[in-house]
């Protein structure tokens, strides 16, 4: 009798793990298939950025389309792409170090550069300038993001000399071109282009490196100089990009972490959120108007359209649009709204994986009024696949880019953390 | 030996030598030119086939469409009108694409019957060149049978145009050295026996 309390304990203890064993099957069982499903579309993806490189430089194909020249923000998106796909085990760590390794080489000693900055798009074969291309400041900062983030992958090695390298030497100040907001680009022919980044956009990331460069930063000062417009719809408030795009809510997310961060009570990430459940809204709402158009499939985002490359978006902003969905929107909001994205991911592959998916994914997009389905996949649009569904999953890139010094280092000049409010 | 005896009616005097020695020089060439011409068409025609083939013009067009809508698309400045342009861009390449392949088509149709010409040219020219060797080995021959049956007479003349002078010199000298010698050896010579030996060479 006196041993009556420790076996009722133990009996107590033996329920609970029986229990605790039971919820935790169930939510396996319950998982599993989303957990294959997001690793077939992961692994697909990736593929990409090994198939569509030049075995020879490094070089990854802005576009699986034949004679596509490549482009430096689809170098940054694959940089993260392949440790990503070696973390998973998917790539095998040798040959996913020499990857990385190839592609910083060639950005280091053969792709031309004024001041530290790329072009837009290279030869595919001699890595120089690619038609009448502009050095671009976000193009360049992408591709560096991506360089950064593998040198964090690989810190101490080779990887992440040559990374900090090619981030140091970028004068960001000539950029400016006299201004405190960046210019978007810049061509021997005609200098600095009429286009500057004036207003929330995807060029936070650019900002970001900017002013946390340890070499040739930007004053702090221009973080606030750049416009934050802010609109709603319906229920979702947000300070939006004038062409509604959803990319232009994830491609800073991709490798910076905002969800801690704070701006005069602004989170970007939870803007992102709204924008993107905006977004979503708007296309539930004109669902009437345009066949793909509905609440599991949305993301209007720039993209391949039926007459072309064109920056499609929702609202807030003055989106264009006609019908045209590309799967990359959907997949790119994982963090921000997981349930909503993957149900939307799932759906499209269910409905029209025969049109949509091939051997890297969801090809870049469809629009069923015009009877319209892409051929080809975009690396940057393949990229932020991969690079969200990571940070939804393992948060891998998020935790490795925010421990880079120089992101600390913006943080530190332009953000208050959630506890000093 | 009369001028007439050096005038040669026929250029093929010694045929199997002459046909070898021309077959060598006009394979040699045609070898020369075949590899050549391979290595002109993989070097530059395959190149400049490729890079104006319909498939390349077309690539590089939608590249350049793409190009210019990616900066529509991120500087606001789309121009719907492009799409035209460049599909009439499409359509003037593929005028320039013909106008290329008629002038391949024209160059290979001018180069094929030169070339056989050429080699024909070559042929003809090596007979003729191969006969100013071939005439004066001839000559040589029949001189040498004719010493050997005592014929000291002959001469090792060689036309101005033809090859082996210094050798015709060299053997005109030895025939006129051996016709002195029997000349002095006839003269103090008394033995029927030799008479009868040095009888066999006229001089």
């Amino acid at each position: 009798m006196r041993y009556c309390p420790n076996i009722r304990r133990k009996l107590k203890i033996a329920a609970l793990v029986i229990c605790v064993l039971f919820f935790l099957s169930g939510e396996a069982l319950a998982s599993s298939p989303d957990e294959d499903f997001l690793d077939k579309l992961q692994h697909d993806s990736i593929s990409y950025f090994i198939r569509e490189m030049n075995p020879a430089n490094g070089l990854i194909k802005d576009s699986s389309r034949p004679g596509s020249p490549s482009s430096s923000a689809a170098a940054g998106f694959g940089l993260t792409a392949i440790c990503i796909g070696e973390s998973r085990g998917w790539i095998a760590k040798e040959e996913a170090y020499q990857l990385v390794l190839k592609i910083l080489k060639t950005f280091k000693d053969d792709v031309p550069n004024e001041r530290g900055f790329f072009y837009h798009f290279l030869d595919m074969r001699t890595a120089h300038r690619a038609w009448n291309s502009e050095v671009s400041s976000i193009d360049t900062a992408l591709f560096l993001a991506g360089a950064l983030f593998a040198g964090e992958y690989y810190k101490g090695s080779e990887v992440e000399t040559i990374a900090r390298e090619l981030y140091e030497r970028v004068e960001w100040p000539w950029m400016l071109n006299g201004k405190s907001i960046l210019c978007m680009g810049w061509k021997p022919e005609e200098g600095f282009l009429w286009y500057y980044w004036d207003s929330y956009s995807e060029a936070m990331i650019l900002y970001a490196l900017a002013i946390g460069s340890p070499t040739h930063p930007i004053p702090a000062e221009c973080w606030s100089e750049w416009k934050r417009p802010v609109d709603s719809y319906k229920d979702y408030r947000a300070i939006y990009c004038t062409t509604g795009s959803i990319f232009t809510y994830q491609y800073s997310h991709a490798w910076i972490d905002f969800r801690s961060l704070y701006e005069d009570g602004v989170n970007y990430f939870d803007n992102s959120v709204n924008a993107v459940k905006a977004n979503r809204q708007f296309c539930i709402d004109n669902s009437g108007l345009y066949k793909a158009y509905g609440e599991n499939s949305w993301g209007l985002s720039a993209c391949l359209g039926p007459e072309g490359y064109r920056g499609y978006g929702a609202k807030p902003g003055a989106g264009f649009n006609d019908g045209t969905i590309p799967p990359c929107g959907i997949a790119g909001s994982m963090p921000f709204d997981p349930i909503a994205s993957l149900n939307g991911l799932k759906q499209l592959y269910s409905e029209h994986k025969e049109f949509l998916y091939g051997q890297y994914g969801f090809k870049d997009a469809f629009n069923l009024d015009k009877e319209w389905w892409a051929e080809e996949y975009l690396g940057i649009d393949v990229g932020i696949t991969v690079l969200m569904i990571e940070n939804y999953r393992s948060g891998l890139v998020w935790k490795k880019f925010m421990s880079i010094p120089a992101v600390k280092n913006w943080i530190s000049k332009c953000f208050t953390s959630r506890n000093s409010l | 030996m009369t001028h007439e005896m050096h005038r040669r009616t026929h250029y093929l005097i010694n045929r199997s030598f002459q046909l070898k020695y021309t077959f060598a020089i006009a394979l040699t060439i045609l070898a020369v030119m075949l590899i050549s011409g391979i290595g002109i068409y993989v070097g530059m025609w395959s190149s400049i086939i490729e890079n104006f083939s319909k498939f390349k013009v077309s690539e590089n067009l939608e590249t350049a469409k793409r190009i210019a809508d990616y900066e529509g698309a991120r500087y606001g400045k789309g121009d719907f009108r492009l799409e035209k342009i460049f599909r009439e861009a499409e359509l003037l390449s593929a005028k320039e694409q013909d106008t290329l392949h008629e002038a391949l088509k024209s160059v290979n149709k001018a180069l094929l019957p030169k070339m056989m010409v050429f080699v024909v040219i070559v042929f003809i020219g090596g007979i003729f060149v191969s006969h100013r060797i071939a005439g004066p080995m001839y000559h040589f021959e029949k001189s040498a049978r004719a010493i050997r049956d005592g014929n000291l007479s002959v001469n090792f003349n060689v036309r101005k145009t033809d090859e082996m002078k210094e050798t015709a010199l060299s053997l005109e000298e030895m025939v006129e050295s051996l016709r002195r010698d029997i000349d002095k050896i006839k003269k103090i010579n008394h033995d029927a026996q030799i008479d009868e030996i040095l009888s066999k060479y006229k001089t």
